[in-house]
């Protein structure tokens, strides 16, 4: 059992305060996974079902052939996902930027998930890295688990690989299917929150972060300003020459990387874009013009 | 890996007329991007990974 967990359980603990936090898991910002309470939805509550990797609604969490979409219980939101029209499972996937700390450790994941519809004979987990553009090393190989109509725990503690990972720009990345099957499951859904993963044998009671504080992270990867609740969204560009003015937007937190841009319109023709970790700059083809609806996307 | 559907990707000029890139402006899953030149962002990952692989071409700045 984990120095954390004992901790939590407020009893049995045994341990010096200061040895907590070394190898397994610490009392605080236990959870690695981002936004695993599914509290942050810059982007909209309802998703739509792709082929590909889409994120669309839930911040941190793409989904793949299914539309992911917010459900809530006594006011806590959580993922709700429902099959699109595709032969092939589909699932749910997250990327952590920053876990080398974990390799050769060991590691738990865990989360709740039910279904309505009457899937669970066969939910899935998957969970790997990149360690070239083409390799990856398997951390939690696929494996299947059973849930059903009522909230259902799963746990999954394994020791992480030591091969070094590809480096910037990809994560080590989850995948929850609620049918690992490769079948067709058009419309059927599941239901997932939660998610956490942590160092340590043991899953500890999620931990529940602020939303001030879950928002911050997901704006490291992801910034809309509608999306974040502002109803300021036209960003005036200052002249910067007789012919063409520069609109710069401050970011409210420091980016993972240099973020790719898009607006929703632009009053005159943009010229040139420069993006830091912290700022945007549009150079305009005008000497008057705006910005409006600036999205940062930094996201894995 | 990720697949994204690039149709367009253009080389925007620098502003300040210090003969370089500022970013690449691309059409990706048909939406209008602005990308940074930056090896950590995966859209410009994608895109020289498509370059690499012969199935997508740069277009130079405008003069």
């Amino acid at each position: 059992m984990s120095k954390a967990r004992q901790l939590a359980d407020l009893g049995g603990v045994t341990t010096r305060l200061d040895e907590v936090g070394n190898t397994d898991g610490a009392l605080s910002n236990r959870n690695m996974i981002i936004n695993g309470g599914f509290t942050v939805w810059q982007r909209g509550t309802s998703g739509s079902a792709g082929s590909g990797f889409t994120m669309d609604s839930a911040d941190r969490w793409y989904s793949v052939r299914g539309a992911l979409s917010q459900e809530t219980e006594n006011s806590m939101p959580y993922a709700h996902i429902t099959h699109g029209n595709y032969a092939d499972s589909c699932y749910i996937n997250h990327r952590i930027e920053d876990f080398t700390h974990t390799l050769g450790q060991q590691v738990t994941l865990s989360f709740k998930i039910k279904s309505d519809d009457g899937l669970g004979a066969d939910g899935g987990v998957f969970v790997r890295y990149y360690t070239s553009s083409n390799n990856y090393a398997v951390c939690q190989p696929q494996t299947t688990f059973t849930y059903g109509s009522t909230w259902t725990t799963i746990t999954y503690t394994f020791t992480m690989p030591t091969t070094t990972p590809k480096g910037a720009g990809y994560g080590l990345e989850f995948f929850l299917y609620g049918d690992l099957n490769s079948i067709n499951n058009n419309g059927k859904t599941f239901d997932i929150k939660e998610v956490q993963f942590e160092l340590g044998d043991t899953a500890t009671p999620f931990e529940h972060r602020s939303y001030g504080d879950e928002l911050a992270r997901c704006q490291r990867y992801y910034w809309s300003e509608t999306g974040a609740g502002n109803d300021l969204t036209t960003n005036y560009a200052t002249l910067y020459s007789s012919s063409y003015s520069m609109c710069i937007i401050d970011l409210p937190v420091t980016m993972r990387a240099k973020p790719t841009v898009s607006a929703a319109s632009y009053t005159s023709t943009v010229l040139g874009n420069y993006h830091s970790r912290n700022r945007v700059q549009v150079y305009l083809n005008s000497a008057a013009a705006s910005v409006n609806d600036i999205v940062a996307d930094a996201e894995l | 890996m990720e697949q994204m559907n690039i149709t367009s990707a253009q080389y925007l000029a620098d502003p300040l007329g210090n003969n370089l890139h500022s970013s690449i402006r691309a059409t990706i899953d048909g939406q209008e991007l602005f990308v940074p030149l930056d090896p950590a962002n995966r859209h410009y990952v994608e895109i020289m990974r498509q370059v690499e692989a012969g199935k997508l071409t740069i277009q130079e700045a405008d003069a």
